[in-house]
C-alpha cells in the first residue's frame, strides 16, 4: 500500500494557491527567477516568487543539503559546542528537475555508510520533495542514458505540465500535501495526456553518454591541457561531495569555529601534503580523477555512474569541455 | 544523530624530544579504543586537524602519538606541554591484518618517522606473544633523527626480537651501521613465509619493495601504510582518494597485491 501513487490534477492558476497552503506547514525551497533569466533556488517568503516556467536552474538545489559552507562547531576558551546540526522546520524542496533528484541519491550513498554524516542526512530526512518534470529540455540535456529521464525520478511527489493544468503523482504517504479543494482527482484523459506528454519530452533528448567505457588516458590528458582547472564543474555539478575542512578563529585563538566548505579535485591543493609532495601535480591528473571517479570509481562502489547528465559542466565550461564527447570518445576518431 | 566530526578532548600528559623535530606525546583519556596501524584525527583549535598515526599499542594501555613539524597543525602542537588540551576522535582505518602475523617471521622496515606506525603493531604483538621472530630494520637520516631510541635497549633483550639500525651520515661518534635502510635486510636470515610491514618516505618504500622482491616476497607479504592528504578521516571528503581506494577507510594499511593496477598508485 505504501507505494501506491495518488493521481490528481491542478490548475495552473492554483499553483500559487497551493505553495501557500505548504509555506503554512514547511519551509519552502523553490526556483526563483533572478534578473532577466537566471533561475535558482530560494527559500521562499511568498509564492509570488515562485518561476515555474525555466529549462533548469543556474545551481542544482544540492547547496539545500550540502551547503557551500557550513559550521562543524564553534569553541569559546576550552570547549565546544556543535551547533551546526540541530534539525530545523520540515522542508518541501518544489520544482527540482528529475535529473536532480537523481543527483540526491547519488550523494546519499556517500554520506551514509559506515559513518553517517549528520548535516546532510537530518537535511534530506527532513524534506519532502515535490519535482517538476522537464518538458522542454535543453540540447545538452543526457539524463536519460543514465536511468532517470524528463519525468521519471525518485521524488515524493512528481508534477507535469499539461498545458493548462499540472498532473499531480504522489505516494500515499504525501497524501495530506496534495488534500486540498483546489486539488481535483485525476481523469482517465489526464492520465493518458500526462503519457504523452512524457514521451513527447522523453524524445526530445537526443544526446546519450555510453556507460561501461574504458577510459582512455591519452585522450584524458590531450583533454586536459586546455582545461583551466577552474573548477566550474565542481562547483555546479549536482553530485560532487568533496569538501574541505577549516578552523576559523580569533587572533586570540580563544574562540571561533570549524566550518566545512565545498572543495574541488580540480585544484592543486587538493592532494598536497603537509610535507610538501602533491600526489596529483599535473593539471592532467586532476583532470583525469574527476572522469575516472565519476565514471569508474563510484560505478564500481555503488552500482552506477557518478553524474545525472544534467548538462551543467558542458553549458559552463569555459573552455567547452564537453562530459559526453570525452566519455563517448573513440580511438578511431582520433589522430592521436 | 551520533556526529562522526565532533572531537572530543583530551590532555597532554607527558611530551617527549625524540629529535630535534619529532615529539612523543602521551595523551588521556587512554580508554580510547584502538587497533595497531589505526590513526586519529587531532585538532587544535583554531588552527585545524591533521590525520596523525598511533604509535602506542593499546595493550599497555596508552595512548601515545609520535609527531614530525611538518605544518600548521603538527607546529601547533609541538608548542604544547603536558597539561594543555587538544582534541581527538577516531580512531580511523583498517589497521594491521592482525591474524596475517600469527606464528610468522615479521621484518619490520622503517625509515625515519615511518617507524611511528610500526612501533604499535611490534609492542602488539610481543605483548601477545604470537609471534616467530621479529625483526626491526630502522633508518634515519643521521644518529640526532632517530626515533624511540630509548625503547632500542628493550626491544633487544626480547627473546626473539632482533633490531638493526643505520644512518644514511653517520657523526664522529656513531659506531654503528651506514647506509640505506634496505643494506639491512642482508642481515638476516628470513624464513620463506615471513611478512614485512614496510613504513617510511616513498622514496625508501620504493627501494625496500625493490629489495624485498629481489628476496622473493609475494605481493601480499609485503604490507605498507599509505599517505594522502586527508581531511574528514571517514569516507566523506574525497581528499585521500587513491584511485577507487580512500586511504581512510579502505586503508591507511595495504598489501602490495591490494594496490597493484591502481592507476594511482605508484612506488
Amino acid at each position: 500500500m505504501q507505494n501506491k501513487i495518488i493521481k490528481k490534477v491542478i490548475k495552473k492558476d492554483k499553483i500559487k494557491n497551493w505553495i501557500n497552503e505548504l509555506m503554512k506547514n514547511y519551509k519552502v525551497i523553490a526556483p526563483v527567477k533572478e534578473g532577466d533569466e537566471d533561475v535558482f533556488f530560494r527559500i521562499i517568503k511568498s509564492a509570488d516568487d515562485v518561476c515555474m516556467d525555466f529549462q533548469n536552474t543556474v545551481l542544482s538545489p544540492k547547496e539545500f543539503f550540502f551547503p557551500k559552507s557550513e559550521k562543524i562547531f564553534e569553541f569559546e576558551g576550552d570547549e565546544i559546542s556543535d551547533s551546526g546540526s540541530k534539525i530545523g522546520r520540515k522542508r518541501i524542496l518544489f520544482g527540482a528537475r528529475p535529473c536532480d533528484v537523481h543527483g540526491l541519491t547519488i550523494l546519499d550513498n556517500v554520506y551514509k555508510g559506515e559513518f553517517n554524516d549528520p548535516y546532510y542526512l537530518q537535511r534530506r530526512e527532513n524534506t519532502t520533495i515535490i519535482s517538476l518534470a522537464c518538458s522542454e529540455p535543453d540540447e545538452n540535456c543526457f539524463c536519460k542514458s543514465l536511468g532517470t529521464g524528463p519525468v521519471l525520478c525518485d521524488a515524493d511527489i512528481i508534477i507535469t505540465d499539461l498545458g493548462d493544468r499540472y498532473f499531480i503523482e504522489a505516494k500515499t504517504d504525501d497524501v495530506n500535501l496534495v488534500n486540498f479543494d483546489i486539488i481535483k482527482e485525476a481523469a482517465p484523459g489526464d492520465v493518458e495526456l500526462k503519457d504523452i506528454k512524457q514521451k513527447e519530452s522523453e524524445d526530445k533528448i537526443t544526446r546519450a553518454i555510453e556507460l561501461n567505457k574504458n577510459l582512455d588516458d591519452l585522450h584524458l590528458e590531450a583533454e586536459s591541457r586546455k582545461c583551466l582547472g577552474c573548477g566550474c564543474c565542481t562547483y555546479i555539478c549536482p553530485t560532487c561531495t568533496c569538501f574541505d575542512v577549516s578552523d576559523e578563529s580569533m587572533i586570540s585563538k580563544q574562540k571561533g569555529k570549524r566550518f566545512r566548505c565545498w572543495d574541488s579535485c580540480m585544484f592543486p591543493s587538493f592532494a598536497l601534503l603537509a610535507g610538501g609532495e602533491n600526489t596529483r601535480e599535473e593539471k592532467s591528473d586532476r583532470f583525469k580523477q574527476r572522469f575516472y571517479h565519476k565514471f569508474k570509481y563510484y560505478p564500481e562502489k555503488y552500482g552506477k555512474v557518478m553524474c545525472v547528465g544534467c548538462g551543467r559542466c558542458t553549458r559552463k565550461c569555459p573552455v567547452n569541455t564537453d562530459v559526453v564527447k570525452i566519455i563517448n570518445y573513440n580511438k578511431l576518431d582520433c589522430n592521436y | 544523530m551520533q556526529n562522526p566530526y565532533l572531537p572530543y578532548k583530551a590532555t597532554i600528559k607527558s611530551v617527549k624530544q625524540e629529535t630535534p623535530d619529532v615529539k612523543t606525546f602521551q595523551l588521556e583519556p587512554c580508554n580510547f579504543e584502538y587497533m595497531p596501524g589505526q590513526f586519529l584525527e587531532l585538532s587544535i583549535l583554531g588552527i585545524g586537524e591533521a590525520p596523525i598515526s598511533i604509535t602506542s599499542s593499546a595493550t599497555r594501555k596508552i595512548l601515545e602519538i609520535s609527531v614530525k613539524l611538518m605544518g600548521q597543525v603538527t607546529g601547533a602542537l609541538h608548542e604544547l606541554e603536558a597539561g594543555d588540551s587538544v582534541w581527538i576522535r577516531g580512531a580511523y582505518g583498517n589497521g594491521f591484518p592482525l591474524e596475517r602475523f600469527e606464528g610468522k617471521e615479521i621484518v619490520f622496515v622503517g625509515g625515519g618517522i615511518g617507524l611511528a606506525p610500526l612501533r604499535s603493531l611490534i609492542n602488539y604483538l610481543i605483548d601477545k606473544k604470537n609471534f616467530k621472530k621479529i625483526y626491526i630494520l630502522y633508518g634515519a637520516r643521521t644518529p640526532d633523527d632517530l626515533v624511540f631510541k630509548d625503547e632500542f635497549d628493550v626491544w633487544n633483550k626480547i627473546k626473539n626480537v632482533e633490531l638493526h639500525v643505520t644512518v644514511d651520515k653517520g657523526t664522529d661518534d656513531w659506531k654503528g651501521n651506514v647506509g640505506v635502510v634496505g643494506a639491512l635486510l642482508k642481515k638476516i636470515n628470513i624464513a620463506p613465509d615471513a611478512v614485512s610491514v614496510v613504513c617510511g618516505p616513498p622514496i625508501m618504500i620504493h627501494f625496500v619493495v625493490k629489495d624485498l622482491k629481489s628476496l622473493n616476497f609475494s605481493d601480499d607479504r609485503i604490507i605498507s601504510t599509505m599517505e594522502r592528504m586527508m581531511k574528514c578521516g571517514i569516507g566523506k571528503c574525497g581528499h585521500c582518494n587513491i584511485g577507487e581506494k580512500y586511504v581512510c577507510i579502505d586503508g591507511p594499511v595495504f598489501t602490495l597485491g591490494d594496490m597493484k593496477g591502481n592507476r594511482e598508485f605508484k612506488i
